[in-house]
């Protein structure tokens, strides 16, 4: 028999429609699973299948939507068991029918479970639940895996994982979307073209939440981004609500009428909830003389985030920020060797609201387990932003790790020219998609010509197509060399650029203001080396963001090349920006520092009205002007937090007022620890925080948070959902005197008991205050904590009394 | 949707008084920011009381003169977590405010999906959820499924019993014929007078 990717290509062939439905018509009873009836009642499946066959469909979906341990579990059927089974069923019910050229796909449905770190489902769980039905489907003999009802990007990706692991067979993968034409969980048609042929599924598409007519505009969308054939299986119609049941609306004849204007694009048809094989049949009719679609290959690289993608589609450039790197960045590394995530989640922020498309991501650093902190990074980093990443590391085992678990298509940092990194890098690619940069470097160095890298770059792309990687995946990276070094080097790298695009047809990427180093006034050459490349054919530009010069530059190419119409972004992006005054004669003299007794006033004024720019400016200020520090701190900062908190106690001051002064407090602080000595910023923590085991809600801990590190107290934040063993673990660690908990659910308070519990067993020394919404003094009292804190102000009490004296 | 200031201050902890000046201008800010990412989309459904999940006195007295009663579940959608996760990190202020008209507009929601069901002729009794009173949130599961929640609005459970995304909420309401059933000023009925969200009367 013809392989079914084969016959789906030459034939119209069809899915069958509603199952759900029908068996409830053969009165399957309310609350059973229905993948139950694969074992227990066969006939009543088959039934189901045969009256497709006869229908016209080819592709039958078994009876195994729910089809996960979990789900199964209270039945006392294993997944293998009822794959088998429906699988088995499939094929009486075409031997029935006399149907010799139908297929079985088995069916793989959503686990009902929200992924982290917005649900509680780990991602790597999710790949091992969808492992059991994909490994049943081989061994049952389907002849096609078809992962269906998919509303979330990061399960379908740990479902066609599991797919890819489990078996060799074809992958089907079919999303829903909902009326806004995008996933329950936020992403865009083009997020899912992404990810999906990054994956490398088969054929990909759209099925139920909707009707032919409402999903048109999000099919529309597949079929102009993507190079895959596609599927589409709307519900007849959408859901109305009659006597306590779903009901659907499109007749068969409609049904088939709607789905008309669609058939031309896509190359497998079929149904959802509520259709039925008289929909099939109306829509077989409608549709098996409309030819097939021609697919065709597109020529834009696409990366994506769990939500947006960006194209890069080589005329227009994208901006990728290059400020999360350790390298000759303090700050940054000693965040990322004390974990410090919030410091490097501001980093990405403030790259995103500076224009940043995409993010670069290295954390390499000598004494850092680099696979952990990688992807520990990205993940944080993807909690807060939509924006894609581009995975930086050298270390083959860091980007595997992190490439597994990024949500959405990521760009890959780097390959070269080195068998070694062909060998290691170009099966990661094809194993998890994302757009590859690519060093024009091998094993003989840097080549010293344009055309020598090139010849890299020919050889990098040849391997990457051996392994059936795109071309336009690819971005060739040529290399900026400092133009103090050669006074070629620039020439040769824009060439390599402009050469690699003409000849190969690949993107390009450059970090561009690596031409300046050793020379003064950087700023000047960046500018026009990046200008310059532009204008060879710059694809991805890795900058930073934060340079107001280099943005402006971006800006100006994409307004005078016609990209940015009626100059509309340059205009929203500089409309409150001044036209510059002619500037002052530079002055010798040094400024006057500002009279000490006005600025005392702005910095506590500006701590208790919660102005955090301000504040940080006149810590700044005053620190520079000489002041001694801790003067500033207990004559400044102590009194305007200790009047800010009495007002709130007084019920004078709302929440965020307090909250925002004491963020100015915070951002004052940080500025102030640059002129403390060495030993007298930092040191050890002092308070553990942590939302207990099951608890995903952190807000109430990170309230505590900000007002104890307003007060200067040094916190670990162990995060939510974390189990007793970790708590007990860190305190122990880091010999902790006190240990905040917080639980939200009447289902989660006992962990917070059992973590008490555990720290007393180990005779840790630490005092526990706890708090969160359903834990009382008397609860509190009951399970031996040291301090009951039914507000933010009183963990922040407690502390003083206990650690300040 | 626009939030009730009134409503947002309760939801920040003093009840019965208005925003000052400054903190008002904050919160339209964030309502106009968090109004983009949310998706507010909600799933009812129509059933006789005896197929209410769980053993519960205090929801079979709610519900004692109903024969059915309309389950439903409203939720502002994933992107509406991710946004105030965002503020986590880049401000705590922002993220208390952003909380508080979450909260306001759950309750609008459930309000304007009782008002399209009293239009159908029934008086609505308060909305009863599960954790209310005895009734276990344990049958938040069984909740999730009747509404087939998951598919239609993409609301799930985590393995401690929260509903996620987080600003959801399910509930039951009774369809009763006795107008002294219908519902009365939200918090009214509560008995917990200490609760520092407490609507005034």
């Amino acid at each position: 028999m013809q392989p079914i990717l084969e016959a789906i290509k030459t034939r119209r062939m069809y899915f069958d429609g509603g199952m759900g439905s029908m068996l409830q018509a053969a009165g399957i009873p309310e609350g059973l699973l229905p993948d139950v009836w694969s074992v227990q009642n066969p006939e009543a499946v088959q039934t189901v299948h045969r009256a497709y066959l006869r229908a016209g469909s080819r592709l039958i979906t078994t009876n195994t939507f729910g089809a996960t341990r979990p789900k199964l579990a209270p039945y006392g059927v294993t997944v293998g068991e009822v794959v088998t089974a429906a699988v088995n069923n499939a094929r009486a019910a075409m031997e029935a029918e006399g149907v010799t050229d139908g297929y079985v796909c088995v069916d793989i449905g959503p686990s009902g479970k929200l992924l982290k770190p917005y649900g509680d489902l780990d991602f790597e769980d999710a790949v091992a639940l969808f492992a059991e039905p994909a490994a049943a489907a081989q061994a049952a003999g389907a002849d096609a895996i078809l992962i269906e009802t998919m509303s979330d990007l990061y399960e379908m990706k740990a479902a066609v994982l599991a797919a890819k692991e489990n078996s060799d067979l074809p992958i089907f993968a079919s999303l829903i979307f909902d009326g806004t034409g995008k996933l329950l969980t936020g992403g865009s048609p083009r997020a899912a073209v992404a990810l999906l042929e990054g994956l490398g599924v088969d054929v990909f598409g759209v099925n139920c939440g909707l009707g032919p007519k409402e999903m048109a505009p999000v099919f529309e969308a597949l079929w102009r981004d993507s190079s895959t054939p596609l599927l589409l299986q709307p519900n007849a119609g959408l859901p109305r609500s009659q006597g306590g049941k779903a009901v659907y609306d499109v007749d068969p004849a409609d049904y088939a009428a709607q789905m008309l204007p669609l058939a031309p694009m896509a190359t497998v048809l079929g149904g959802c909830c509520g259709t039925t094989p008289d929909h099939l049949r109306a829509l077989v009719e409608a549709t098996r003389d409309i030819p097939l679609p021609t697919v065709t290959e597109k020529d834009t690289l696409f990366i994506s985030s769990y939500c947006q993608a960006v194209a890069l589609d080589g005329t227009d450039p994208v901006i990728i920020g290059e400020r999360i790197n350790p390298t000759g960045k303090k700050k940054l590394q000693a965040a990322l060797r004390a974990g410090d995530t919030g410091y490097v989640l501001n980093e990405a922020l403030k790259q995103e609201d500076a224009g940043a498309h995409i993010l670069d991501v290295n954390v390499g650093l000598p004494d850092l387990d680099e696979p952990a902190v990688l992807t520990k990074m990205v993940e944080a980093i993807q909690e807060v932003t939509g924006l894609p990443l581009q995975l930086d590391t050298s270390d083959p085992v860091a980007m595997e790790s992190a490439l597994r678990r990024y949500n959405g298509k990521p760009l890959i940092n780097s390959v070269n020219g080195k068998e070694e990194s062909l060998k290691t890098i170009l099966p990661l690619v094809k194993k998890y998609g994302g757009g590859l940069v690519c060093l024009t470097l091998d094993d003989d160095g840097i080549p010293d010509s344009a055309q020598g890298r090139l010849a890299i770059a020919k050889r990098i792309a040849a391997a990457a197509e051996a392994q059936g990687i795109r071309r336009r995946e690819l971005l060739v990276d040529g290399l900026t060399m400092p133009v103090s070094a050669g006074g070629e080097n620039a020439n040769i790298t824009l060439e390599t650029i402009r050469l690699a695009k003409a000849e190969l047809g690949v993107k390009t990427a450059l970090g561009v203001s690596n031409v300046s180093f050793g020379l003064p006034r950087r700023d000047n050459l960046n500018q026009s080396f990046f200008t310059l490349a532009l204008h060879n054919g710059l694809d991805g530009a890795i900058i930073n963001p934060n340079s107001a010069p280099m943005m402006g530059t971006y800006r100006s190419y994409r307004a005078l090349r016609g990209l940015d119409e009626k100059c509309q972004e340059y205009m929203e992006a500089f409309k409150d920006a001044p036209d510059p005054v002619p500037a002052p004669a530079v002055s010798a003299a040094p400024k006057p520092a500002a009279a000490p007794a006005s600025v005392e006033m702005t910095l506590r004024h500006a701590v208790t009205k919660g102005l955090r720019e301000a504040a940080s400016a006149q810590a700044r200020t005053m620190a520079e002007g000489g002041t001694d520090i801790l003067d500033i701190i207990n004559g400044q900062l102590v009194p305007a937090l200790d009047e800010v908190g009495r007002e709130f106690e007084a019920g004078k001051l709302f929440l965020p007022q307090l909250l925002m002064s004491a963020e100015a407090a915070k951002d004052a602080f940080q500025i102030l620890k640059e002129y403390l000595p060495a030993g007298e910023s930092g040191g050890s923590p002092q308070i553990l925080l942590a939302t207990v085991k099951g608890d995903i809600h952190d807000i109430g801990k990170n309230i505590v948070k900000v007002l104890l590190e307003s007060y200067r107290f040094r916190v670990l934040d162990l995060g939510k959902d974390v189990s007793p063993e970790t708590i007990a673990d860190a305190a122990a660690e880091h010999q902790i005197p006190l240990v905040g908990l917080s639980a939200l659910m009447t289902t989660t308070a006992p962990y917070m008991a059992e973590t008490i519990r555990l720290l007393r067993d180990r005779g840790l020394p630490c005092k526990v205050v706890v708090g969160g919404a359903v834990i009382t003094r008397d609860y509190a009292e009951s399970i031996g904590a040291d301090c009951y804190a039914p507000d933010a102000m009183e963990t922040v009490h407690y502390a003083q009394r206990l650690l300040e004296g | 949707m626009r939030a009730d200031r009134r409503e947002v201050a309760r939801y920040l902890g003093l009840g019965g008084r208005d925003l000052p000046e400054e903190l008002e201008a904050y919160a339209a800010a964030c309502e106009a920011e968090l109004a983009r990412a949310a998706a507010p989309k909600t799933v009812s459904r129509r059933l006789p009381v005896s197929q209410m999940p769980g053993e519960s006195r205090d929801l079979a007295h709610h519900l004692r003169h109903c024969k059915d009663c309309v389950l439903y579940a409203v939720t502002l959608g994933a992107e509406t977590d991710r946004l105030l996760r965002r503020w986590s990190a880049q401000s705590m202020a922002k993220a208390a405010v952003g909380q508080a008209v979450c909260a306001v507009w759950l309750d609008d929601l459930c309000a304007g999906l009782c008002r399209d069901l009293a239009e159908e002729g029934s008086y609505l009794t308060p909305p009863f959820s599960p954790g209310y009173g005895d009734w276990d949130l344990s049958v938040q599961g069984r909740v999730l499924d009747l509404l087939t929640a998951h598919k239609r609005i993409g609301l799930t459970l985590t393995a401690g019993g929260m509903l996620v995304p987080e600003k959801s909420v399910t509930a039951v309401v009774g369809l009763s014929d006795r107008e002294a059933d219908a519902c009365g000023q939200k918090c009214m009925r509560c008995t917990k007078t200490d609760c520092p969200f407490r609507a005034s009367d």
